[in-house]
């Protein structure tokens, strides 16, 4: 991702690029899938960098081991969000986040989530994108749901 | 009700283990690349540890009730250290204890909420 100025004649193009990607790019658009197993290793490396010892994390003697509820939507961002949106309009930071659990995952179960852009809107000179996931168990069951909001930051400084 | 108040330092190599190591949320070359000073946390860290008090205080209904509202105010860099807190907003009573509202937030060490939202979850027991 180039951070050149705008007086660049190649981040020019860039920026037009993306600002025809904003008019062209629909709501409704499916943003990517997500399709994947949760180990222990996924929660071990979550609990270590978060310095998360909450015991409920640990194994229980019936074999099962929780998953923190939060750590799913972060395993699945950048397949079912993220890449999207580089791809498409370049650079983002997180504005809002909502999520809705309905069922604990635990170790070895499998996570499967498809995303779509469900709004799209300009707010005091910025591009925000407002994205949802429907997370399900194998059994078709709800998971639980991702709402998050995404600002574009293609050409802005953060403090 | 008490809520499980957790306190972190933010330290880059926690960054890059929860972000990965390639991106401006791990590594200060990519950040700088992205005209940012240093590298900032990720907003799913700020959240964790958000919900890190949530679980602690509801437990397992947090697990199959939970519903969680966020607003990220303001970037947060190696070095901060932050402090989860918030306050009951509304309780609802229920057969076997109550739904909880909660508004909740996150503050830097000068006092500066970074991030706020709001919380609900089933409490068990009276």
């Amino acid at each position: 991702m180039s951070t050149d100025r705008p007086d660049n004649p190649s981040t020019m193009t860039g920026l037009r690029m993306l600002a025809d990607n904003w008019n062209e790019v629909a709501v409704g658009t499916l943003s990517g899938s997500f399709d994947g197993i949760i180990t222990d290793e996924m929660v071990d490396n979550y609990l270590l960098a978060m310095g998360n010892g909450l015991p409920i994390y640990r194994r229980q003697p019936d074999g099962t081991r929780l998953v923190p509820p939060d750590l799913v939507p972060r395993l699945a961002m950048r397949p079912l969000f993220s890449h999207f949106v580089r791809r498409t309009f370049g650079r983002s930071i997180r504005a809002k986040h909502e999520i809705r659990y309905f069922r604990p995952y635990h170790v070895g179960m499998r996570i499967r989530a498809d995303g779509h852009l469900v709004e799209k809107y300009e707010k005091r000179g910025n591009r925000f994108l407002i994205f949802e996931a429907a997370f399900r168990s194998d059994g078709d069951e709800p998971m639980l749901h991702d709402r998050r909001t995404v600002m574009i930051f293609e050409d802005q400084k953060l403090k | 009700m008490k809520l499980a108040s957790v306190v972190r330092r933010i330290e880059l190599e926690d960054m890059a283990l929860y972000a990965g190591g390639d991106n401006l949320h791990g590594n200060a070359e990519a950040a700088r690349a992205a005209g940012l000073s240093a590298p900032i946390v990720q907003g799913g860290q700020l959240g964790g540890y958000l919900h890190e008090m949530l679980v602690a205080t509801f437990g397992m209904p947090f697990f199959s009730t939970g519903e969680v509202s966020l607003t990220f105010l303001k970037t947060v860099k190696p070095g901060d250290t932050l402090t989860s807190g918030g306050t009951l907003t509304k309780e609802v009573p229920t057969d076997d204890g109550a739904v909880v509202d909660l508004d909740i937030w996150l503050t830097n060490q000068n006092g500066e909420k970074v991030v706020v939202g709001r919380a609900r979850a089933q409490r068990k027991g009276p």
